[in-house]
């Protein structure tokens, strides 16, 4: 049973905390209760930090008292995805490798979340490096909390499960080719990879400099857009985090979509789908033109080749950044990393650079594609959670019996967003009908900096339905 | 400018997939099975010139997964890209009105 607090959004507690009603220490307390009674049937967390949230929260609850009330997530529970540093607290990258590794440095995003008021409780489980098996890293796989025996996707694997079985309203993903969106997806939660740059990357574990983003998990659009606000803008110490100026995200937050032009692709996004999801995602259309936007037909004609290219890209980079661990603790490692890892080093250099080249041709495809409409609203993953992999399973990308049409699958839908650095979010938008009841999504991408857009339709979307709503069976 | 779509490929296709990577085209010449994609031999000379080789007995047992990868990437390698294209190395990071200035 879900303890009443803890189902609650962050938007929700917020309001509750900031009248007096209710104690962040109430709060830290209750999820910190949900999380020992439910966590290990989910396996979500490495770590809780349980002493360490509830000083904070006895800390914010003074604070608030005396008048000095930060904003909307001060005194709210939060937990990042164990790939973010955090000083003096374990972060171990999901991996054997770097299982003791306490960090003397904070991550930016982090530390923007503490300074906001946001208390940590914990760390989440992913896949290792945010590129494992999900099965044979150190730390066992999380499992989906609609079908325990499914897995919540990954790499955020522990944020998707953790946000969905409610032990925490706020997370923060990493998403190289997908990886905040696929568990969004599989968990029926809130994902959203800001555009490159928005959000600084210092201080979290490298997996493809060109690629990696980090951002808000949560289950509601209110939410994921506080969390933005916060942890959004420049930083000294990533090169490539932006100037641009950081709107307030709350304030634009209205249900209206009239005249809202939804650019929905003629191919390449929804064929794969399943049947299930093209009919959810299409009906979560519908939902918006009924209410007056307007469907414009749009094409990024190499979307198909997105997966592949970007997987090239990852691999070639993370292959590069691991040279030495992979040199040096090879047995530490999951043995889907380092096959990975392995067959990276034989990327030919040319393979690499005509990614790149194929990245140009992307970049002014969807440019193209936001001239007619904006936003396009397409399928996230192609099909529900799958059942968790066995060992032997995980042990490797090629797997007995499976026919290599099946690496299409890799997400190019969701890849695109990487390689082109468009920000995309996803969010639930219906379940299956076939038991187990799990999860479907859609995915609404932007140009540049149109955050604040996308998060208003997703807004928008969920003051008209409650998929978001529902709780999972524990 | 024209692309292969990969869904139309059969197992046979993507396995048979033509290498024109340098290093792996000269080890794959002394293969038995060229058609088959890269090879053990083409590994082993690849692996001599990198700065960590990997240890000899990892090459049969990620030679599968290379053959994999290498078919997979065979629809972006046969991309035609015009001249003009320069790699898009990473995501300039500027706002829709930046380049009004």
């Amino acid at each position: 049973m879900i303890p009443e607090l803890c189902r609650l959004s962050a938007r929700r507690l917020s309001e509750r905390i900031r009248t007096g009603g209710l104690s962040p220490v109430e709060v830290v307390e209750a999820h910190l209760a949900h999380i020992e009674a439910t966590d290990p049937a989910i396996n979500s967390f490495i770590t809780v930090t349980a002493d360490h949230a509830l000083a904070r929260a006895r800390e914010a609850e003074a604070e608030i008292a005396a008048g000095n009330w930060r904003g909307p997530l001060h005194g709210i529970p939060y937990a990042p995805k164990d790939i973010l540093a955090t000083a003096g607290i374990l972060t171990t990258n999901g991996s054997r490798a770097t299982a003791d590794w306490v960090p003397d440095y904070e991550s930016t995003i982090t530390a923007r979340l503490n300074d906001a008021g946001a208390i940590l409780i914990g760390k989440l489980n992913l896949l290792e490096f945010a590129m494992g098996s999900g099965v044979l890293s150190g730390f066992g796989p999380a499992r989906n909390p609609w079908a325990t025996d499914y897995t919540p996707s990954g790499s955020s694997s522990g944020s998707g499960a953790a946000l969905a079985a409610r032990l925490t309203p706020l997370s923060i993903g990493t998403d190289t080719g997908g990886s905040i969106r696929g568990p969004a997806a599989a968990c029926g939660v809130v994902g959203l990879k800001q555009t490159y740059g928005r959000v600084s990357r210092f201080g979290v574990t490298t997996l493809s400099w060109t690629l990696d983003h980090a951002g808000p998990m949560t289950r509601t659009a209110w939410d994921a857009a506080a969390m933005l606000g916060a942890i959004a803008g420049p930083d000294p110490r990533d090169p490539t985090a932006a100037e641009e100026p950081v709107p307030d995200y709350l304030a634009g937050l209205t249900p209206d979509v009239a005249g809202l032009r939804i650019g929905v692709p003629v191919s390449g996004f929804f064929e794969a789908a399943t049947d299930e999801v093209q009919a959810a995602v299409h009906a979560a259309i519908a939902l918006l033109t009924a209410d007056g936007a307007e469907i414009v037909e749009v094409e990024v004609p190499h979307a198909e080749l997105a997966g592949s290219a970007g997987w090239i890209v990852a691999m070639a980079e993370a292959a590069t950044f691991h040279e030495k661990r992979l040199a040096e603790q090879p047995e530490d490692l999951d043995p889907l990393v380092r096959e990975r890892l392995e067959v990276a080093r034989f990327y030919p250099a040319t393979d690499y650079i005509k990614a790149l080249r194929l990245r140009t041709l992307l970049q002014q495809e969807m440019a193209e594609v936001f001239r007619s409409c904006d936003v396009m609203i397409v399928p996230s993953s192609l099909f529900p959670a799958d059942p968790l992999r066995s060992e032997a399973a995980a042990m490797s990308d090629v797997r007995a019996g499976t026919d290599p049409d099946a690496l299409d699958s890799r997400p190019g839908n969701t890849f695109i967003g990487n390689m082109t650095g468009y920000p995309g979010l996803t969010m639930g938008c219906g379940f299956t009908a076939e038991a187990p009841k799990r999860p479907l999504a859609l995915q609404i991408y932007g140009p540049p900096f149109s955050e604040g857009r996308l998060l208003q339709v997703a807004h928008a979307y969920q003051e008209r339905t409650a998929w978001h709503e529902e709780l999972p069976p524990i | 400018m024209t692309k292969r779509d990969p869904k139309h490929l059969t197992r046979r296709q993507l396995l048979g997939g033509a290498v024109t990577a340098p290093l792996l085209l000269a080890g794959c010449s002394t293969g038995p099975n060229p058609g088959e994609g890269p090879t053990v031999a083409a590994l082993e000379y690849a692996n001599s010139l990198l700065d960590h080789p990997l240890p000899a007995e990892r090459l049969p047992a990620i030679l599968p997964a290379v053959r994999m990868n290498h078919a997979f990437f065979r629809a972006v390698r046969e991309l035609e890209i015009p001249d003009l294209v320069e790699p898009g190395v990473m995501f300039v990071a500027r706002g829709p009105e930046a380049g009004e200035d």
